[in-house]
Protein backbone atom coordinates (compact mmCIF):
# COMPACT_ATOMS: atom_id res chain seq x y z
CA UNK A 1 0.00 0.00 0.00
CA UNK A 2 1.29 3.39 -0.91
CA UNK A 3 0.53 6.20 1.51
CA UNK A 4 0.01 9.69 0.12
CA UNK A 5 -0.69 12.71 2.26
CA UNK A 6 -1.31 16.11 0.74
CA UNK A 7 -1.80 19.32 2.67
CA UNK A 8 -3.07 17.47 5.70
CA UNK A 9 -3.99 19.79 8.55
CA UNK A 10 -5.31 19.07 12.00
CA UNK A 11 -6.13 21.09 15.11
CA UNK A 12 -6.96 19.69 18.54
CA UNK A 13 -10.10 21.25 20.06
CA UNK A 14 -10.69 22.89 16.71
CA UNK A 15 -13.82 24.74 17.68
CA UNK A 16 -12.61 25.86 21.09
CA UNK A 17 -10.87 29.12 21.73
CA UNK A 18 -7.72 27.37 22.92
CA UNK A 19 -7.28 25.14 19.91
CA UNK A 20 -3.87 23.87 19.03
CA UNK A 21 -2.75 23.41 15.45
CA UNK A 22 -0.89 20.09 15.37
CA UNK A 23 -0.54 19.57 11.61
CA UNK A 24 0.01 22.48 9.25
CA UNK A 25 -0.18 20.89 5.83
CA UNK A 26 1.68 17.60 5.75
CA UNK A 27 2.88 16.53 2.30
CA UNK A 28 4.38 13.07 2.34
CA UNK A 29 4.60 9.91 0.25
CA UNK A 30 5.49 6.56 1.80
CA UNK A 31 6.07 3.85 -0.78
CA UNK A 32 5.21 0.21 -0.35
CA UNK A 33 8.35 -1.59 0.83
CA UNK A 34 9.80 1.37 2.70
CA UNK A 35 11.22 1.17 6.18
CA UNK A 36 10.27 4.73 6.79
CA UNK A 37 11.60 6.76 9.69
CA UNK A 38 9.74 9.74 11.14
CA UNK A 39 11.79 12.08 13.32
CA UNK A 40 11.18 15.48 14.87
CA UNK A 41 11.32 17.05 18.31
CA UNK A 42 8.53 16.60 20.85
CA UNK A 43 5.34 18.31 19.72
CA UNK A 44 6.29 18.43 16.03
CA UNK A 45 3.20 16.48 14.95
CA UNK A 46 4.62 12.98 14.45
CA UNK A 47 2.09 11.16 16.61
CA UNK A 48 -0.86 13.16 15.33
CA UNK A 49 0.15 12.28 11.79
CA UNK A 50 0.52 8.54 12.30
CA UNK A 51 -2.86 8.33 14.01
CA UNK A 52 -4.38 9.49 10.75
CA UNK A 53 -2.99 6.48 8.91
CA UNK A 54 -5.58 4.05 10.21
CA UNK A 55 -8.36 6.52 10.77
CA UNK A 56 -7.96 6.89 14.52
CA UNK A 57 -8.00 10.62 13.88
CA UNK A 58 -10.46 11.89 11.33
CA UNK A 59 -8.97 14.10 8.65
CA UNK A 60 -10.03 17.73 9.10
CA UNK A 61 -8.68 19.00 5.81
CA UNK A 62 -6.43 17.72 3.07
CA UNK A 63 -5.99 14.52 1.12
CA UNK A 64 -4.90 11.21 2.61
CA UNK A 65 -4.78 7.96 0.68
CA UNK A 66 -3.66 4.71 2.25
CA UNK A 67 -3.59 2.11 -0.54
CA UNK A 68 -7.10 1.99 -1.91
CA UNK A 69 -8.59 3.69 1.14
CA UNK A 70 -9.44 7.34 0.75
CA UNK A 71 -9.28 9.07 4.12
CA UNK A 72 -9.39 12.61 2.70
CA UNK A 73 -11.53 15.22 4.36
CA UNK A 74 -15.12 15.13 3.23
CA UNK A 75 -14.99 11.43 2.27
CA UNK A 76 -17.40 9.39 4.35
CA UNK A 77 -16.09 5.92 5.12
CA UNK A 78 -18.48 3.37 6.51
CA UNK A 79 -17.64 1.72 9.82
CA UNK A 80 -16.89 -1.64 8.19
CA UNK A 81 -14.48 -0.01 5.73
CA UNK A 82 -12.60 1.67 8.59
CA UNK A 83 -12.53 -1.62 10.44
CA UNK A 84 -10.96 -3.33 7.46
CA UNK A 85 -8.45 -0.49 7.11
CA UNK A 86 -7.46 -0.93 10.75
CA UNK A 87 -6.81 -4.62 10.25
CA UNK A 88 -4.50 -3.76 7.35
CA UNK A 89 -2.69 -0.86 8.99
CA UNK A 90 -1.41 -2.06 12.36
CA UNK A 91 -0.54 0.52 14.96
CA UNK A 92 1.89 -0.16 17.80
CA UNK A 93 1.84 2.69 20.30
CA UNK A 94 4.58 3.78 22.66
CA UNK A 95 5.09 1.33 25.50
CA UNK A 96 2.44 -1.00 24.04
CA UNK A 97 2.87 -3.41 26.96
CA UNK A 98 0.78 -1.02 29.06
CA UNK A 99 -2.14 -2.03 26.87
CA UNK A 100 -2.00 -5.72 27.68
CA UNK A 101 -5.17 -6.64 29.51
CA UNK A 102 -6.20 -10.28 29.18
CA UNK A 103 -5.60 -13.13 31.60
CA UNK A 104 -3.45 -15.14 29.24
CA UNK A 105 -1.11 -14.31 26.40
CA UNK A 106 -3.37 -16.32 24.08
CA UNK A 107 -6.46 -14.31 24.94
CA UNK A 108 -4.61 -11.04 24.59
CA UNK A 109 -3.26 -11.80 21.14
CA UNK A 110 -6.54 -13.40 19.99
CA UNK A 111 -8.52 -10.28 20.86
CA UNK A 112 -7.53 -8.56 17.61
CA UNK A 113 -8.50 -11.44 15.32
CA UNK A 114 -11.82 -12.05 17.06
CA UNK A 115 -12.57 -8.36 16.92
CA UNK A 116 -11.70 -7.87 13.25
CA UNK A 117 -12.72 -11.29 11.91
CA UNK A 118 -15.72 -12.46 13.95
CA UNK A 119 -16.47 -15.19 11.45
CA UNK A 120 -13.18 -17.01 12.13
CA UNK A 121 -13.48 -20.55 13.50
CA UNK A 122 -11.55 -21.34 16.66
CA UNK A 123 -8.99 -23.24 14.52
CA UNK A 124 -8.43 -20.15 12.41
CA UNK A 125 -8.01 -18.04 15.54
CA UNK A 126 -5.51 -20.59 16.91
CA UNK A 127 -3.54 -20.49 13.73
CA UNK A 128 -3.46 -16.69 13.59
CA UNK A 129 -2.31 -16.43 17.23
CA UNK A 130 0.34 -19.09 16.72
CA UNK A 131 1.58 -17.33 13.62
CA UNK A 132 1.73 -13.92 15.31
CA UNK A 133 3.63 -15.23 18.33
CA UNK A 134 6.08 -17.04 16.04
CA UNK A 135 6.70 -13.84 14.15
CA UNK A 136 7.78 -12.05 17.30
CA UNK A 137 10.04 -14.92 18.27
CA UNK A 138 7.99 -16.36 21.14
CA UNK A 139 7.26 -20.05 21.63
CA UNK A 140 3.50 -20.52 21.30
CA UNK A 141 3.20 -23.63 23.45
CA UNK A 142 5.43 -22.29 26.14
CA UNK A 143 3.81 -18.91 26.48
CA UNK A 144 0.16 -19.11 25.45
CA UNK A 145 -1.25 -19.89 28.89
CA UNK A 146 0.95 -17.53 30.84
CA UNK A 147 -0.33 -14.28 32.24
CA UNK A 148 1.13 -11.42 30.20
CA UNK A 149 1.93 -9.70 33.48
CA UNK A 150 4.42 -12.32 34.63
CA UNK A 151 6.61 -11.83 31.56
CA UNK A 152 9.74 -9.70 31.31
CA UNK A 153 9.59 -6.22 29.81
CA UNK A 154 10.94 -7.34 26.45
CA UNK A 155 8.55 -10.30 26.24
CA UNK A 156 5.55 -8.16 27.15
CA UNK A 157 6.39 -5.79 24.34
CA UNK A 158 6.62 -8.70 21.91
CA UNK A 159 3.24 -10.02 23.00
CA UNK A 160 1.76 -6.55 22.48
CA UNK A 161 3.22 -6.41 18.97
CA UNK A 162 1.90 -9.92 18.25
CA UNK A 163 -1.53 -8.59 19.19
CA UNK A 164 -1.23 -6.15 16.30
CA UNK A 165 0.38 -8.59 13.83
CA UNK A 166 -2.37 -11.10 14.37
CA UNK A 167 -4.61 -9.39 11.80
CA UNK A 168 -1.81 -9.67 9.20
CA UNK A 169 -1.42 -5.94 8.57
CA UNK A 170 0.24 -4.81 5.35
CA UNK A 171 1.50 -1.64 6.94
CA UNK A 172 2.95 -1.59 10.44
CA UNK A 173 3.29 1.74 12.21
CA UNK A 174 5.39 1.77 15.40
CA UNK A 175 5.81 4.69 17.78
CA UNK A 176 9.19 4.40 19.55
CA UNK A 177 9.19 0.60 19.34
CA UNK A 178 12.41 -0.03 21.26
CA UNK A 179 12.30 2.74 23.89
CA UNK A 180 13.03 1.55 27.43
CA UNK A 181 14.58 -1.78 26.43
CA UNK A 182 18.14 -2.80 27.23
CA UNK A 183 20.65 -2.56 24.35
CA UNK A 184 20.50 -6.24 23.38
CA UNK A 185 16.72 -6.22 23.67
CA UNK A 186 16.64 -3.18 21.38
CA UNK A 187 18.82 -4.84 18.81
CA UNK A 188 16.84 -8.06 18.81
CA UNK A 189 13.47 -6.35 18.57
CA UNK A 190 14.62 -4.09 15.76
CA UNK A 191 15.93 -7.08 13.83
CA UNK A 192 12.65 -8.81 14.36
CA UNK A 193 10.69 -5.80 13.11
CA UNK A 194 12.79 -5.66 9.95
CA UNK A 195 12.32 -9.40 9.46
CA UNK A 196 8.55 -8.95 9.47
CA UNK A 197 8.91 -7.69 5.93
CA UNK A 198 9.38 -11.27 4.82
CA UNK A 199 5.81 -11.96 5.93
CA UNK A 200 2.60 -10.07 5.35
CA UNK A 201 3.99 -6.71 6.43
CA UNK A 202 5.12 -4.77 3.38
CA UNK A 203 5.76 -1.34 4.79
CA UNK A 204 7.16 -0.34 8.18
CA UNK A 205 6.81 3.18 9.55
CA UNK A 206 8.91 3.94 12.64
CA UNK A 207 8.66 7.04 14.79
CA UNK A 208 11.88 7.48 16.73
CA UNK A 209 13.88 9.91 18.83
CA UNK A 210 17.02 7.92 18.28
CA UNK A 211 18.79 9.23 15.20
CA UNK A 212 21.38 6.45 15.29
CA UNK A 213 18.60 3.91 15.16
CA UNK A 214 16.99 5.64 12.19
CA UNK A 215 20.28 5.79 10.25
CA UNK A 216 20.93 2.11 10.83
CA UNK A 217 17.49 0.84 9.88
CA UNK A 218 15.48 3.14 7.62
CA UNK A 219 15.80 3.64 3.88
CA UNK A 220 13.93 6.92 4.02
CA UNK A 221 13.38 9.58 6.66
CA UNK A 222 10.92 12.43 7.08
CA UNK A 223 11.64 15.30 9.45
CA UNK A 224 8.59 16.85 11.12
CA UNK A 225 8.75 20.42 12.35
CA UNK A 226 5.83 22.58 13.49
CA UNK A 227 3.30 20.20 12.00
CA UNK A 228 4.94 19.99 8.58
CA UNK A 229 7.30 17.67 6.77
CA UNK A 230 10.33 19.89 6.24
CA UNK A 231 12.74 17.27 4.90
CA UNK A 232 12.15 13.87 3.33
CA UNK A 233 15.02 11.90 1.88
CA UNK A 234 17.48 9.06 2.44
CA UNK A 235 19.25 9.15 5.83
CA UNK A 236 22.44 9.99 3.96
CA UNK A 237 21.03 13.12 2.37
CA UNK A 238 19.19 14.17 5.51
CA UNK A 239 22.23 13.98 7.76
CA UNK A 240 24.43 15.66 5.16
CA UNK A 241 22.36 18.75 5.75
CA UNK A 242 23.66 19.79 9.14
CA UNK A 243 22.62 23.45 9.16
CA UNK A 244 19.06 22.70 8.21
CA UNK A 245 18.74 19.92 10.79
CA UNK A 246 19.94 22.23 13.52
CA UNK A 247 17.25 24.73 12.68
CA UNK A 248 14.70 21.96 13.30
CA UNK A 249 16.14 21.36 16.77
CA UNK A 250 17.55 17.99 15.86
CA UNK A 251 21.02 16.73 16.61
CA UNK A 252 23.14 14.43 14.51
CA UNK A 253 23.96 10.73 14.73
CA UNK A 254 27.51 10.20 16.06
CA UNK A 255 28.80 9.20 12.64
CA UNK A 256 27.45 12.39 11.07
CA UNK A 257 28.92 14.51 13.87
CA UNK A 258 32.37 13.06 13.21
CA UNK A 259 32.04 13.44 9.44
CA UNK A 260 31.12 17.05 9.98
CA UNK A 261 34.16 17.74 12.16
CA UNK A 262 36.45 16.09 9.64
CA UNK A 263 34.95 18.16 6.86
CA UNK A 264 36.03 21.31 8.68
CA UNK A 265 39.59 20.02 8.33
CA UNK A 266 39.08 19.43 4.64
CA UNK A 267 38.70 15.66 4.97
CA UNK A 268 35.66 14.52 3.01
CA UNK A 269 34.15 11.18 4.02
CA UNK A 270 31.46 9.80 1.76
CA UNK A 271 29.25 7.62 3.94
CA UNK A 272 25.63 6.70 4.46
CA UNK A 273 26.28 7.13 8.22
CA UNK A 274 25.66 3.52 9.17
CA UNK A 275 28.36 2.52 11.65
CA UNK A 276 29.79 -0.24 9.44
CA UNK A 277 29.87 1.95 6.34
CA UNK A 278 31.37 4.84 8.30
CA UNK A 279 34.19 2.66 9.67
CA UNK A 280 34.92 1.31 6.18
CA UNK A 281 35.14 4.77 4.65
CA UNK A 282 37.25 6.24 7.45
CA UNK A 283 39.71 3.38 7.08
CA UNK A 284 39.83 3.90 3.32
CA UNK A 285 40.33 7.65 3.60
CA UNK A 286 43.11 7.13 6.15
CA UNK A 287 44.97 4.58 4.09
CA UNK A 288 44.68 6.66 0.92
CA UNK A 289 46.27 9.68 2.51
CA UNK B 1 31.84 9.57 53.80
CA UNK B 2 29.46 6.73 53.03
CA UNK B 3 26.16 7.87 51.56
CA UNK B 4 24.48 4.54 50.89
CA UNK B 5 25.56 1.14 52.04
CA UNK B 6 24.10 -2.29 51.19
CA UNK B 7 25.20 -5.20 53.37
CA UNK B 8 24.25 -8.69 52.17
CA UNK B 9 20.85 -7.51 50.96
CA UNK B 10 18.17 -9.91 49.75
CA UNK B 11 14.83 -8.90 48.32
CA UNK B 12 11.88 -10.65 46.70
CA UNK B 13 8.53 -9.22 45.59
CA UNK B 14 6.34 -12.10 46.73
CA UNK B 15 6.63 -14.76 49.37
CA UNK B 16 6.83 -17.56 46.83
CA UNK B 17 8.89 -15.74 44.23
CA UNK B 18 12.55 -16.01 43.47
CA UNK B 19 14.69 -13.28 45.04
CA UNK B 20 15.33 -10.31 42.76
CA UNK B 21 18.28 -9.09 44.83
CA UNK B 22 20.72 -11.75 45.87
CA UNK B 23 23.20 -11.04 48.63
CA UNK B 24 24.13 -7.61 47.35
CA UNK B 25 26.75 -5.49 49.08
CA UNK B 26 27.90 -2.13 47.84
CA UNK B 27 28.93 1.26 49.12
CA UNK B 28 28.31 4.58 47.43
CA UNK B 29 30.27 7.52 48.78
CA UNK B 30 29.04 11.05 49.15
CA UNK B 31 29.58 13.11 46.02
CA UNK B 32 29.95 10.15 43.66
CA UNK B 33 28.18 9.88 40.30
CA UNK B 34 27.23 6.25 39.97
CA UNK B 35 25.45 4.49 37.15
CA UNK B 36 23.59 1.18 37.26
CA UNK B 37 23.42 -0.82 34.04
CA UNK B 38 21.83 -4.17 33.35
CA UNK B 39 19.20 -5.78 31.20
CA UNK B 40 15.46 -5.49 31.77
CA UNK B 41 14.64 -7.46 34.89
CA UNK B 42 18.17 -7.54 36.28
CA UNK B 43 17.15 -5.75 39.50
CA UNK B 44 18.49 -2.24 38.84
CA UNK B 45 15.26 -0.41 39.62
CA UNK B 46 14.65 -2.60 42.67
CA UNK B 47 18.07 -1.55 43.98
CA UNK B 48 17.14 2.09 43.40
CA UNK B 49 13.92 1.64 45.37
CA UNK B 50 15.77 -0.05 48.22
CA UNK B 51 17.96 3.02 48.48
CA UNK B 52 15.27 5.30 49.88
CA UNK B 53 13.14 2.81 51.69
CA UNK B 54 10.41 2.56 49.05
CA UNK B 55 11.24 -1.13 49.27
CA UNK B 56 12.71 -2.77 52.34
CA UNK B 57 15.19 -5.66 52.36
CA UNK B 58 13.97 -9.13 53.35
CA UNK B 59 17.39 -9.84 54.77
CA UNK B 60 20.54 -7.80 55.15
CA UNK B 61 20.75 -4.10 55.77
CA UNK B 62 20.53 -0.88 53.80
CA UNK B 63 21.87 2.23 55.51
CA UNK B 64 21.56 5.77 54.23
CA UNK B 65 23.93 8.16 56.01
CA UNK B 66 23.92 5.67 58.86
CA UNK B 67 20.11 5.50 59.08
CA UNK B 68 18.83 1.94 58.72
CA UNK B 69 15.94 1.95 56.20
CA UNK B 70 14.19 -0.72 58.30
CA UNK B 71 13.86 1.67 61.22
CA UNK B 72 10.38 3.17 60.91
CA UNK B 73 11.19 6.05 63.20
CA UNK B 74 13.95 7.39 60.99
CA UNK B 75 12.53 6.58 57.57
CA UNK B 76 11.81 10.26 56.93
CA UNK B 77 15.44 11.07 57.67
CA UNK B 78 16.22 8.68 54.82
CA UNK B 79 13.64 10.07 52.42
CA UNK B 80 14.71 13.65 53.14
CA UNK B 81 18.20 12.76 52.04
CA UNK B 82 17.41 10.64 49.01
CA UNK B 83 15.16 12.00 46.28
CA UNK B 84 14.00 9.96 43.33
CA UNK B 85 13.03 10.90 39.77
CA UNK B 86 11.09 8.30 37.80
CA UNK B 87 10.70 7.41 34.15
CA UNK B 88 7.45 8.92 32.99
CA UNK B 89 7.33 12.72 33.04
CA UNK B 90 3.54 12.67 32.99
CA UNK B 91 3.17 10.64 36.17
CA UNK B 92 5.12 12.87 38.49
CA UNK B 93 3.21 16.14 38.57
CA UNK B 94 0.99 16.59 41.58
CA UNK B 95 0.00 20.24 41.18
CA UNK B 96 -1.31 22.31 38.30
CA UNK B 97 1.50 24.85 38.13
CA UNK B 98 5.23 24.37 38.42
CA UNK B 99 5.70 26.43 41.58
CA UNK B 100 3.08 24.45 43.51
CA UNK B 101 4.48 21.20 42.29
CA UNK B 102 7.92 22.05 43.64
CA UNK B 103 6.43 23.22 46.95
CA UNK B 104 4.74 19.87 47.52
CA UNK B 105 7.86 18.10 48.82
CA UNK B 106 9.01 20.74 51.32
CA UNK B 107 5.44 21.28 52.55
CA UNK B 108 5.18 17.58 53.15
CA UNK B 109 8.24 17.40 55.35
CA UNK B 110 7.08 20.44 57.33
CA UNK B 111 9.33 23.18 56.01
CA UNK B 112 8.14 26.59 57.27
CA UNK B 113 6.10 28.43 54.67
CA UNK B 114 8.41 31.46 54.96
CA UNK B 115 11.25 29.25 53.80
CA UNK B 116 9.44 27.49 50.98
CA UNK B 117 9.74 30.44 48.61
CA UNK B 118 13.52 30.31 48.89
CA UNK B 119 13.54 26.60 48.29
CA UNK B 120 11.50 27.06 45.12
CA UNK B 121 13.90 29.75 43.91
CA UNK B 122 16.84 27.52 44.57
CA UNK B 123 15.29 24.50 42.83
CA UNK B 124 14.23 26.53 39.78
CA UNK B 125 17.71 28.05 39.51
CA UNK B 126 19.43 24.69 39.75
CA UNK B 127 17.30 23.21 36.98
CA UNK B 128 17.28 26.32 34.82
CA UNK B 129 13.47 26.54 34.95
CA UNK B 130 12.99 30.05 36.41
CA UNK B 131 11.01 31.12 33.35
CA UNK B 132 8.37 28.48 33.95
CA UNK B 133 7.57 29.17 37.59
CA UNK B 134 3.90 29.92 36.92
CA UNK B 135 3.44 27.67 33.90
CA UNK B 136 0.91 24.84 33.92
CA UNK B 137 2.53 21.42 34.00
CA UNK B 138 0.79 20.12 30.92
CA UNK B 139 2.21 22.93 28.79
CA UNK B 140 5.79 21.78 29.35
CA UNK B 141 7.82 19.48 27.12
CA UNK B 142 8.98 16.11 28.42
CA UNK B 143 12.46 17.40 29.21
CA UNK B 144 11.01 20.38 31.04
CA UNK B 145 8.67 18.15 33.04
CA UNK B 146 11.57 15.96 34.11
CA UNK B 147 13.47 19.08 35.16
CA UNK B 148 10.48 20.07 37.29
CA UNK B 149 10.51 16.58 38.78
CA UNK B 150 14.19 17.07 39.63
CA UNK B 151 13.42 20.54 41.02
CA UNK B 152 10.72 19.00 43.23
CA UNK B 153 13.31 16.62 44.60
CA UNK B 154 15.89 19.38 45.07
CA UNK B 155 13.45 21.44 47.11
CA UNK B 156 13.78 18.97 49.96
CA UNK B 157 17.56 19.63 49.83
CA UNK B 158 18.56 16.00 49.34
CA UNK B 159 22.07 14.64 49.56
CA UNK B 160 21.39 11.98 46.95
CA UNK B 161 19.36 12.14 43.74
CA UNK B 162 18.35 8.86 42.09
CA UNK B 163 17.29 8.90 38.44
CA UNK B 164 15.43 5.76 37.48
CA UNK B 165 15.47 5.76 33.67
CA UNK B 166 14.51 9.41 33.87
CA UNK B 167 15.56 10.18 30.31
CA UNK B 168 14.13 7.16 28.51
CA UNK B 169 10.94 8.90 27.40
CA UNK B 170 12.65 12.10 26.27
CA UNK B 171 13.91 13.22 22.86
CA UNK B 172 17.57 14.07 22.27
CA UNK B 173 17.12 17.70 23.30
CA UNK B 174 15.21 16.79 26.47
CA UNK B 175 17.84 14.24 27.42
CA UNK B 176 20.61 16.77 27.00
CA UNK B 177 18.75 19.29 29.20
CA UNK B 178 18.24 16.80 31.98
CA UNK B 179 21.78 15.41 31.84
CA UNK B 180 23.38 18.83 31.98
CA UNK B 181 21.31 19.67 35.06
CA UNK B 182 22.36 16.39 36.66
CA UNK B 183 26.03 17.02 35.92
CA UNK B 184 25.83 20.47 37.51
CA UNK B 185 24.20 19.04 40.64
CA UNK B 186 26.94 16.49 40.97
CA UNK B 187 29.57 19.22 40.68
CA UNK B 188 27.90 20.95 43.61
CA UNK B 189 28.41 17.85 45.72
CA UNK B 190 25.12 15.99 45.34
CA UNK B 191 25.51 12.25 45.02
CA UNK B 192 23.90 11.03 41.78
CA UNK B 193 22.73 7.51 41.09
CA UNK B 194 21.46 6.94 37.61
CA UNK B 195 19.72 3.81 36.34
CA UNK B 196 19.76 3.77 32.56
CA UNK B 197 19.81 1.79 29.33
CA UNK B 198 21.78 4.44 27.49
CA UNK B 199 25.43 3.45 27.35
CA UNK B 200 26.51 6.97 26.47
CA UNK B 201 24.80 8.27 29.60
CA UNK B 202 26.68 5.74 31.67
CA UNK B 203 29.96 7.07 30.32
CA UNK B 204 29.32 10.33 32.24
CA UNK B 205 29.52 8.55 35.60
CA UNK B 206 32.53 8.14 37.92
CA UNK B 207 31.65 4.54 38.49
CA UNK B 208 29.46 1.95 36.80
CA UNK B 209 27.86 -1.10 38.37
CA UNK B 210 26.63 -3.75 35.96
CA UNK B 211 23.83 -5.67 37.60
CA UNK B 212 22.81 -9.20 36.62
CA UNK B 213 20.43 -11.46 38.55
CA UNK B 214 20.35 -9.06 41.47
CA UNK B 215 24.10 -9.10 41.97
CA UNK B 216 27.02 -6.98 40.88
CA UNK B 217 28.42 -8.57 37.74
CA UNK B 218 30.97 -5.89 36.90
CA UNK B 219 32.12 -2.65 38.48
CA UNK B 220 34.60 0.02 37.50
CA UNK B 221 35.10 3.34 35.77
CA UNK B 222 33.41 3.76 32.38
CA UNK B 223 36.66 3.11 30.51
CA UNK B 224 37.24 -0.06 32.50
CA UNK B 225 33.72 -1.31 31.92
CA UNK B 226 33.65 -0.51 28.21
CA UNK B 227 36.99 -2.17 27.55
CA UNK B 228 35.52 -5.60 26.98
CA UNK B 229 32.57 -5.86 24.61
CA UNK B 230 32.19 -9.64 24.91
CA UNK B 231 31.67 -9.53 28.65
CA UNK B 232 29.11 -6.73 28.33
CA UNK B 233 27.13 -8.71 25.77
CA UNK B 234 26.69 -11.47 28.35
CA UNK B 235 24.76 -9.02 30.50
CA UNK B 236 22.52 -7.72 27.71
CA UNK B 237 24.61 -4.59 27.20
CA UNK B 238 26.79 -3.24 24.45
CA UNK B 239 29.48 -0.65 23.92
CA UNK B 240 28.47 3.00 23.56
CA UNK B 241 28.31 3.66 19.83
CA UNK B 242 31.41 5.88 19.76
CA UNK B 243 33.41 3.26 21.68
CA UNK B 244 32.19 0.61 19.25
CA UNK B 245 33.29 2.66 16.24
CA UNK B 246 36.68 3.41 17.80
CA UNK B 247 37.20 -0.29 18.51
CA UNK B 248 36.37 -1.18 14.92
CA UNK B 249 38.76 1.46 13.58
CA UNK B 250 41.49 0.12 15.81
CA UNK B 251 40.85 -3.41 14.59
CA UNK B 252 41.38 -2.08 11.09
CA UNK B 253 44.82 -0.85 12.02
CA UNK B 254 44.13 2.82 12.70
CA UNK B 255 46.22 4.26 15.54
CA UNK B 256 43.31 5.45 17.65
CA UNK B 257 42.80 5.56 21.41
CA UNK B 258 40.90 2.56 22.71
CA UNK B 259 39.16 4.28 25.61
CA UNK B 260 36.86 6.64 23.74
CA UNK B 261 33.48 7.06 25.40
CA UNK B 262 31.63 9.95 23.76
CA UNK B 263 30.88 11.26 20.29
CA UNK B 264 32.91 14.41 21.04
CA UNK B 265 35.95 12.36 21.99
CA UNK B 266 35.63 10.28 18.84
CA UNK B 267 35.35 13.35 16.61
CA UNK B 268 38.34 14.94 18.33
CA UNK B 269 40.42 11.79 18.02
CA UNK B 270 39.57 11.38 14.33
CA UNK B 271 40.51 14.99 13.65
CA UNK B 272 43.88 14.48 15.36
CA UNK B 273 44.43 11.36 13.33
CA UNK B 274 43.83 13.08 10.01
CA UNK B 275 45.74 16.21 10.98
CA UNK B 276 48.89 14.20 11.57
CA UNK B 277 49.10 13.10 7.99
Amino acid sequence: MQIISKDLTFAYNKKAEFNRQALNGVDLVIEEGDVFGIIGHTGSGKSTFIQHLNGLIKTQSGTLKVGSYDLSSGVKNKANVLKQLRSEVGMVFQYPEYQLFAETVYEDVAFGVRNFFPSYTSEQVDEAVQNALNQVGLDYNEIKNKSPFELSGGQKRRVAIAGVLVTKPKVLVLDEPVAGLDPQGKKQLMKLILNLKQNSVKTVVIVSHDLDEVTENCNKVAVFYNGKVVMCDTPKNIFNNVKELESYKLGLPITAKCTQELKKLGVEIDTNYKASDFVENIVRAYKNK
Amino acid sequence: MEAIKFENVYFKYGQNEAPVINNLSLTINKGEYVCMLGKNGSGKSTIARLMNGLLLPNAGKVTVFDYDTLNKETIFEVRKRVGMVFQNPDNQMVATIVEDDIAFGPENIGVKSSEIGERIDFALDATNMQKYRFTAGQKLSGGQKQRVAIAGVLAILPEVVILDESTSMLDAVGRKEVLSVVKELNKKGITVISVTHYMDEASLADKIYVIADGQIAMQGTPSEIFKDASELTKYGLELPKSTYIATKLKENGLPIRGDILTGEELAEELCKLFQKI
